[in-house]
């Protein structure tokens, strides 16, 4: 897949949208790129930390996504082409140094790169980002497929280094994982000397500085419109005028296309394509609307795009009908599908979009239910809930237990059913500590991952310890960001680029923290954790301060990884049907390796999945899990 | 569907039966003959037992990359309740709905959380569905294992899909691209299953 990053120009290759995005940083002479991992996001970087060391440019995982930005911006000032690259919830993360920066002005070509993800597939919420942009006064530009993305990356970051100003640059789940043809551009090699400017009347943001340099960055906003008035900001589709036209971005863009192709009316339809949408080209937009008596905007998410559309047709007296969300055509959430678009053009302008399902097919297709997600086979996550789940009973009482975002939010599927919230980065440990201090008595349990506990946790630890909040606190470091695609957090010991660093260990920050009963368990020895989990609730208790235990074990999947490259084998656990009486506990872990045979009422273990871990094994009551010898 | 200039398929089955290497090899085979693809993949907890899809959308005047309801020429399911998940994206008309008889019941059904139809049930179902002629039933799983290894059924289902004839290029194309997709020390395997895919589709279709 790298071959295709530093493939020839002029070659056309099909990439993934996140590919293309990389494969634009590069021939944009990007020279420093930072991100924390975020589905739909994450693959950007680790396209580029894989062709880095033969290009030069300088590429990083950054704690998280403030960092991140903040390290692109500096990177910028000193003027080099920058890019911080998050997902929509880093991007929530970031807004205050963003705010700065569109006061301050850039040097070099500044992107922050936002993946949305409008169904959410893989997110806590699904805010469309393109309103951070505006509400800091940056321009946004958002593409609508990967050849688009890969272009539009170029000339964003041209618009950024021209005008001086950040760039929002937005796309979705279906630009960022779909793939299709791009067509390769020339490679950029910069060679710009780093060099931090002294300039404090700007850069030293202070409120006197602030207040003369904030015209700056609406005169900056004003002076992009003559470049994203033109190709490829603007395309036009269709005839010159019509009865009824559609101006899209984004993805629905190619559905709209689509129902126009399968409806025998491309060409026939005027379509106004905006890849910037805010500022609004005024005069492309305003020259549009004069060509058609109806219009439908089309974009995912919030009319974004829609409202500044009816803004300036009313500020114009323009006699156009203006359709979209506003309307009630289209919704302001959900991701869009060619059917969604085309229901809402062939209900507004009478063609009948045949794409409807038979019934008979979609009925089917709805009695099947969903695949409830689980933690996979001889996951260390699993015994460290099994662990808090048993000390709770032992205690007699259902403690609380706040989650956090990765993985181990799978925890909260049936059967396991371990934790009671999973809100934002780092919320489990503030959240924990308010209940304590709001007056909870049960146990309070906080729930977070090593590279979680780096991003937004560390605060919150703080908090816990300074405001004496008796909770405990639980790491499960598993020495990698997972849930996005195995990066390196601080706690893996190495780099974006694969070089050595520092592992950090959540423990002995805690020490540092003069956090008092800090202890390091393995979550594949059940009863010992338990204990641990005890003990650490009861010392909680009596210094009325924050107990931290670290569930330590390396993430299977990587660890199963190094195992198969050496040729290794697994040796999975077995049942022995003699001695199961069908209790279910086993299949109560939540273990995809185990299955049930409902006729024997039995439990068996896939051997192809299993991998040998005997957490099973520590909670059957009939020691019927096993490890067969070889050969039997 | 207008006309033969685009051909649409659907890949679905559960992580870990190899859907998005079967997604890639339709990619190359397609751009290695020259023609425009577009495909869209969803596999965010493909390895957490989670259901898995994609969509290929091959030739001219393709905007976007997800398939409309009722306009997948083939339909490949790689397990029977994923093939039934996405039948309403089937043209029962003129497509082919090809899907491995293996079923793959998720723990939740174990635990009782979730309720499953057996083997028989949905493809009780699927049958009531889509008319016989276009419903291609294939031991996938069993040729897999055959040829050398069970993780080799997204190349056995791939096999019987270019014996469908439906693929605007020749199976030797789609055989070089799984050639060239898949690890060295497992080439000789994927060839197989391939072949035996392709034999057993072929046979089915005579039926």
């Amino acid at each position: 897949m790298s071959l295709n990053l530093l493939d020839q120009p002029g070659k056309t290759v099909l990439m993934m949208g996140n590919e293309a995005i990389a494969r634009g940083a590069l021939e944009a002479g990007v020279q420093f790129a930072a991100a924390y991992p975020g589905t739909p996001s994450s693959e950007v970087l680790a396209f580029l930390s894989r062709v880095c060391k033969q290009t030069g440019m300088y590429v990083e995982w950054s704690t998280n996504e403030k960092v991140a930005f903040e390290a692109a911006y500096s990177a910028s000032l000193a003027g080099l082409r920058s890019i911080a690259v998050m997902k929509h919830l880093g991007t929530h993360w970031i807004l205050d140094p963003l705010a700065v920066a569109a006061i301050t002005g850039v040097h070099g070509g500044l992107l922050v790169i936002s993946a949305d993800d409008p169904h959410p597939h893989s997110s806590q919420s699904s805010v469309d980002t393109r309103f951070h942009g505006r509400i800091v006064n940056i321009p946004v530009v958002e593409p609508s497929d990967p050849n688009d993305a890969k272009q539009l990356v170029v000339h964003a970051i041209e618009l950024s280094e021209k005008a001086g100003t950040p760039v929002l640059f937005r796309y979705t789940s279906t630009v960022a994982h779909g793939k299709g043809p791009v067509k390769l551009g020339a490679l950029r090699r910069e060679r710009r000397q780093p060099r931090f400017p002294r300039d404090h009347g700007r850069l030293v943001s202070i409120a006197p500085n602030a207040r003369r340099n904030i015209p700056k960055m609406f005169e900056r906003l004003e002076s992009v419109k003559e470049v994203i008035s033109q190709k490829p900001f603007v395309e036009r589709f269709g005839p010159s005028s019509g009865e009824w036209g559609l101006i899209t971005t984004g993805v629905p863009h190619n559905y709209a296309m689509d129902v126009l192709a399968l409806e025998g009316l491309l060409g026939d339809v005027p379509v106004l394509k905006l890849a910037a949408t805010y500022p609004l080209p005024e005069d492309i937009v305003l020259d549009f609307l004069s060509s058609v008596d109806k219009v439908l905007v089309l974009e995912e998410l919030e009319p974004f795009l829609e409202d500044q559309v009816i803004k300036l047709a009313k500020l114009h007296n323009l006699d156009v009908q203006v359709y979209g969300k506003n309307t009630g055509h289209l919704k302001r959430y959900g991701e869009y599908s060619p059917e969604i678009v085309g229901e809402a053009i062939s209900k507004l302008f009478g063609i009948n979009y045949a794409a409807t399902p038979v019934a008979a097919l979609r009925e089917v297709s709805s009695m099947i239910e969903r695949r409830i997600p689980q933690m996979c086979a001889g996951c260390p996550h699993r015994g460290s809930y099994l662990a808090i789940k048993s000390a709770f009973k032992k205690l007699g009482v259902q403690g609380i237990v706040f989650g956090d975002r990765g993985c181990y939010n799978q925890g909260t599927n049936p059967p396991l059913d371990a934790i009671d919230t999973c809100i934002a980065m780092g919320s489990s440990i503030a959240m924990a500590a308010a209940a304590k201090k709001a007056g909870e008595e049960r146990p309070v349990v906080a729930v977070i991952g090593d590279s979680t506990f780096f991003h937004g946790g560390l605060p919150a630890l703080v908090n816990a310890v300074v405001n004496k909040a008796p909770i405990l606190v639980a790491v499960f470091d598993n020495r990698w960001t997972c849930m996005t695609g195995h990066q390196p957090s601080p706690a893996t010991g190495v780099t974006a680029t694969g070089e050595e660093t520092l592992a950090l260990k959540p423990e002995e920050v805690a020490k540092a923290l003069n956090v008092p009963y800090v202890k390091v368990v393995s979550p594949y020895n059940l009863r010992a954790a338990e204990q641990v989990v005890l003990e650490a609730l009861q010392k909680a208790e009596e210094n009325g301060l924050p107990s931290l235990i670290v569930f330590r074990a390396e993430c299977t999947l990587q660890v199963l990884r190094r195992i198969r490259k050496k040729g290794g084998k697994l040796w999975p656990a077995a049942i022995d049907p003699d001695k199961c009486v069908g209790c279910k506990e086993c299949i109560m872990t939540g273990c995809p390796a185990l299955g049930f045979d409902e006729e024997k009422g039995k439990a068996f273990i896939y051997p192809e999945k299993c991998v040998g871990c005997m957490i099973c094994a520590q909670v059957c009551p009939m020691g019927a899990i096993f490890k067969p010898k070889v050969g039997e | 569907m207008k006309g033969p200039s685009q051909v649409n398929i659907v890949l679905a089955g559960v992580g870990g039966q190899g859907v998005m290497l079967a997604s890639d090899v339709l990619g190359i085979a397609a751009v290695n003959s020259g023609l425009e693809v577009k495909i869209w993949n969803v596999h965010g907890l493909a390895q957490r037992e989670g259901s898995i899809y994609s969509h290929i959308r091959i030739g001219r005047n393709v905007f976007s990359p997800k398939i409309p309801p009722r306009s997948a020429h083939a339909l490949v399911g790689y397990e029977l309740t994923e093939a039934a998940r996405h039948l309403h994206l089937l043209n029962a008309e003129s497509g082919v709905l090809i899907v491995n008889d293996h079923l793959i019941l998720p723990l939740a059904h174990f635990t009782g959380h979730v309720r499953y139809p057996s083997k028989q049930e949905v493809l009780a179902r699927i049958s009531s569905a889509v008319p016989a002629e276009a419903l291609y039933v294939i031991r996938a799983s069993e040729l897999a294992a055959k040829a050398g290894n069970p993780r080799t059924v997204n190349v056995v289902m791939l096999g019987a899909l270019a014996a469908t004839g439906l693929l605007p290029f020749p199976a030797e194309t789609l055989l070089e691209a799984v050639k060239k997709r898949v690890p060295s020390h497992a080439l000789a395997e994927n060839v197989k299953a391939f072949q035996l895919g392709f034999e057993e589709m072929l046979n089915t279709m005579k039926k």
